[in-house]
């Protein structure tokens, strides 16, 4: 099995569960928003192209506030954002835009050339977090979903019928259900990073007040994982460890409670 | 509608050429004169050039014709030398129209010329700017020929086809010509005066030329652009020019505007033709005007129009449209090339397409190459060079190693021509891959290096924005973290709950119950059934006792081990019923110690049977 066979199966089980979603989304939730007013994709696509960076931001920003978020949206936010040199926002969408779609691989070479130009760090994940990004949280919920309920099935009808191999695939289906719910939990743990968006640098302070004493600064684009709050103060763990505080306004978490 | 505007455009031609000339409207006569007409049969709504030579004194005689109206226009001498004996000759030119169809017999002088009329329109045929207008399409020329000079200011457009296509693209000519000794400053650009057409390419500022019609020198400006239509329909071109026109009024004749009725007003067009002439003969202003230098100057704002043209847009036929026909129409060759021709997987490069060719190249676009397995693409940028090209330039990413194979591109198009569709195809084209890890950065020194008026640069190393715009979503938190989540994952829970635990909590239900008395029951009467065939009395009153009562006591409601043969006899009333006397003979068995006659159980158990079955069916 080549490399690019099994790329091209996770492409494809991709997007049925991205249907599956859709149609989920669709029958209990409703469509996203209203349509959008005005700017369209292409409009904002046509500023950015023609070098009018921050029209393109105005525009794509528009759109989400419109229509909701995108995969090609956030990504296309970012590479505007990239272009006016707010490294931190272009980060931000770039992340953001991996939730959505974390195996595209322009949203990962955009992403690396943003921080490498920045010099900022990329950061190291473990194995288990390589593999938990395979797919998004979304793919991963309802494959977690779809393992319970055919595990109900099977065993319900093992339990009509009494079938032994029945009650084999109900314990199979739990185990996929539970091992998603692993991979959900792993990745869960992404949703409260965040990245320094607001200034260039931001202070960290040992409590969260502004007359603390800072002993380190984050950089503009660096993540940072948020373990408290208080104030308008986030207390934050850096890639290094260190804690302390920083203004809530400095920072903007990847995936926001709310939309 | 339309026939309103031809018979306008037919009496401002006569008028037109009538008004804008110099000279008296004096028709001399009393000469003796030779003469000539040119030509010699027109049309009503056109005229006639009448020379005659003048006499030793100058004048000519020329006498009035009924239904025939004569303005002179001008005067040409001559000079003759043969055998050292030199003469010479002045020739007076004059208009002629008529009032209606004829044939008219023209007395000048010792001659007679002939001039035959036709109804409008079925005369020689209108020439490019239309029978409206007193010049026809090449004025140096025809204008002579026809004797149709003097205007002051004149607009002309020309369209070479009266029949176009959706799209199609045809050069317009619009030429303004003025009299020499106008000043007039251009306050627009002429238009078509259709919304269906646009015109593209036009020249801000015109060409200037000097032509000469009818021996009068004519400043030409000339624009020349690019009409395309965009809708199907019978038009009419009304194509208008503004200008501001500075003139010498005449003092003796302040009221007189040389322009006034000629140019923009309606009321002028709808008299009729010989009366309109006739007035245009009265005011005879611009003799006056332009001859008289102390005159005062004026200045006033107009509009030329031009003779109405009919034109008919016609769409593209649908039957044997291509699929990926987009509306081009023309006729084009187009190409591809590739550049690099050989790079490394995920490098990107660019696919340059070009379209040359005849047709409204604004109109043509091409998707480009699709993405596929080998490739990855981007959308196309597109330019048009000055040469007349249209280039697109795509950034395309191989996604694999090895000889890939970029296949041919199809372009179609109208051709209006041959009237119908062509497909061009590009050839494919061959790449060389190398393979390199899937995912880097892209760095700005392997970006496809495309022409920088067009790429969206400056990329600087990012790869360029998606434009398929995805799927939208309210929010990028997990569905779990949503609302609606949970009740469906807990749908097949609670199901599986309710199936588990439904016995348990609701108890056995009536189905089951009386499937649980029925069941007792014929366990009963197979023991029944066998305790008769063994002659066992006492185990057959047991069986058929512990019938009668389970179906009993379902029937009446009560526990079976309440009923006696006492409470059975008080509830049936009867003594003699053999249920009751079951009963009795179970308890007198259990109780009693009595012995009952084996002999009789067969008959015994078939009337037990057949009463159980009854109570059965009744309950």
């Amino acid at each position: 099995m080549t490399c690019a066979r099994a790329s091209k199966m996770l492409r494809w089980l991709d997007h049925g569960i991205s249907l599956m979603a859709a149609i989920l989304a669709l029958g209990i939730a409703g469509p996203a928003r209203a349509e959008s007013h005005g700017t369209s994709f292409d409009e904002a696509n046509r500023s950015y192209s023609e070098g009018h960076y921050a029209d393109a931001v105005t525009d794509f920003e528009t759109l989400a506030r419109s229509r909701g978020w995108s995969a090609p949206l956030l990504y296309d936010l970012a590479n505007a954002y990239a272009q006016e040199g707010k490294v931190g926002l272009s980060v931000l969408n770039y992340e953001r835009a991996q939730v959505l779609a974390p195996r595209d691989p322009d949203i990962a070479a955009n992403l690396a050339y943003v921080r490498a130009k920045a010099g900022l760090p990329a950061p190291v994940q473990p194995w288990y977090q390589r593999f938990a990004r395979t797919f998004s949280l979304t793919t991963w919920t309802l494959f977690a979903i779809s393992g319970f309920w055919l595990a109900c099935v099977a065993f319900l009808a093992g339990r009509k019928w009494r079938v032994r191999r029945l009650f084999h695939a109900a314990a199979f289906a739990t185990l996929v259900g539970v091992s998603t719910v692993a991979a959900a939990v792993v990745l869960d743990q992404d949703l409260d990073h965040a990245v320094i968006v607001e200034s260039k640098t931001a202070p960290v302070r040992v409590s969260p007040f502004d007359t603390a004493a800072s002993e380190v600064a984050l950089s503009e684009g660096e993540e940072v994982s948020i373990i408290g709050r208080h104030g308008d103060f986030v207390r934050v763990r850096d890639g290094q460890g260190r804690r302390g505080w920083v203004q809530s306004a400095a920072v903007q978490v990847v995936v926001p409670r709310r939309s | 509608m339309q026939s309103n505007k031809h018979a306008h455009s037919k009496l401002t031609a006569i008028g037109v050429g009538a008004l804008l000339v110099l000279g008296s409207s004096a028709v001399a006569s009393g000469a003796e004169a030779t003469a000539e007409i040119s030509p010699s049969q027109i049309a009503l709504d056109q005229a006639a050039e009448l020379r005659v030579a003048a006499g030793d004194d100058g004048r000519t005689a020329v006498q009035h014709v009924d239904g025939l109206h004569f303005q002179r226009t001008g005067q040409s001498s001559e000079m003759t030398n043969i055998n050292g004996a030199t003469s010479q000759h002045t020739w007076v030119l004059y208009q002629v129209v008529a009032d209606r169809p004829g044939s008219y017999s023209i007395p000048v002088g010792g001659h007679t010329l002939t001039l035959k009329v036709d109804p409008a329109g079925s005369g020689r045929a209108p020439t490019a700017s239309g029978s409206r207008a007193a010049f026809p399409s090449a004025p140096d020329v025809s204008a002579r020929q026809q004797g149709q000079q003097g205007s002051l200011a004149l607009l002309r457009v020309v369209l070479p086809s009266k029949k176009l296509f959706i799209g199609q693209s045809v050069p317009v000519t619009f030429k303004a010509y003025f009299r020499a000794g106008i000043e007039v400053t251009l306050s627009g650009v002429p238009s078509l005066g259709i919304s269906a057409f646009t015109i593209n390419h036009m020249e801000d500022k015109p060409r200037q030329s000097v032509e000469s019609i009818g021996g009068v020198p004519y400043r030409v400006a000339t624009w020349m652009g690019q009409a395309s239509a965009a809708m199907p329909g019978h038009f009419a071109t009304q194509a208008s020019l503004p200008i501001v026109a500075r003139y010498r009024e005449a003092s003796q004749r302040p009221t007189a505007d040389p322009f006034a009725g000629m140019l923009d007003d309606d009321d002028a067009l709808s008299a009729s033709p010989s009366a309109m002439l006739r007035s245009f003969m009265k005011q005879s202003a611009f003799g006056g005007a332009f001859g008289d230098v102390f005159g005062q100057v004026r200045e006033r704002e107009m509009t030329l129009h031009a003779p109405v043209q009919a034109v008919e847009v016609l769409a593209p036929p649908t039957k044997g449209q291509p699929a990926d026909y987009n509306g081009a129409v023309g006729r084009f060759d187009v190409r591809a090339n590739l550049a690099p021709s050989s790079g490394a997987m995920f490098a990107p490069m660019t696919l340059r397409i070009e379209v040359t060719g005849q047709g409204n190249l604004d109109r043509v676009t091409i998707a480009g190459l699709s993405s596929s397995a080998n490739w990855k693409s981007y959308p196309p940028n597109a330019k048009l060079t000055q040469e007349g090209t249209k280039i697109f330039e795509q950034a395309v990413v191989p996604q694999a190693s090895g000889r890939l194979e970029l296949p041919s591109l199809s372009f179609s198009f109208f051709d209006p021509e041959r009237n119908q569709y062509v497909t061009r195809s590009t050839t494919p084209i061959i790449a060389e891959i190398a393979a390199t890890p899937a995912v880097t950065p892209v760095s700005s020194a392997n970006l496809p290096k495309i022409s920088p008026s067009i790429a969206q640069e400056p990329t600087a190393g990012l790869r360029p924005n998606q434009v398929d715009e995805g799927r939208f979503v309210a929010t990028l938190l997990p569905p779990y973290r949503r609302s609606w989540f949970w009740p469906i994952a807990a749908v097949p829970w609670l199901g599986l709950g309710f199936v588990v635990a439904k016995p348990r909590v609701w108890g056995t239900s009536e189905r089951t119950h009386r499937r649980a008395l029925r069941e007792t029951v014929a366990q009963h009467r197979t023991a029944m059934k066998r305790a008769a065939a063994a002659g066992d009395a006492f185990r057959f009153h047991e069986a058929a006792g512990a019938a009668l009562r389970e179906r009993l006591g379902e029937m009446w409601k009560i526990a079976p081990d309440a009923i006696t043969s006492a409470e059975a006899a008080a509830r049936m009333g009867q003594d003699d019923e053999p249920i009751v006397a079951a009963l009795r003979s179970v308890e007198r068995l259990r109780y009693g110690g009595a012995v009952e006659d084996p002999s009789s159980l067969t008959t015994l158990q078939e009337t037990i049977e057949r009463r159980l079955d009854q109570l059965e069916n009744r309950t």
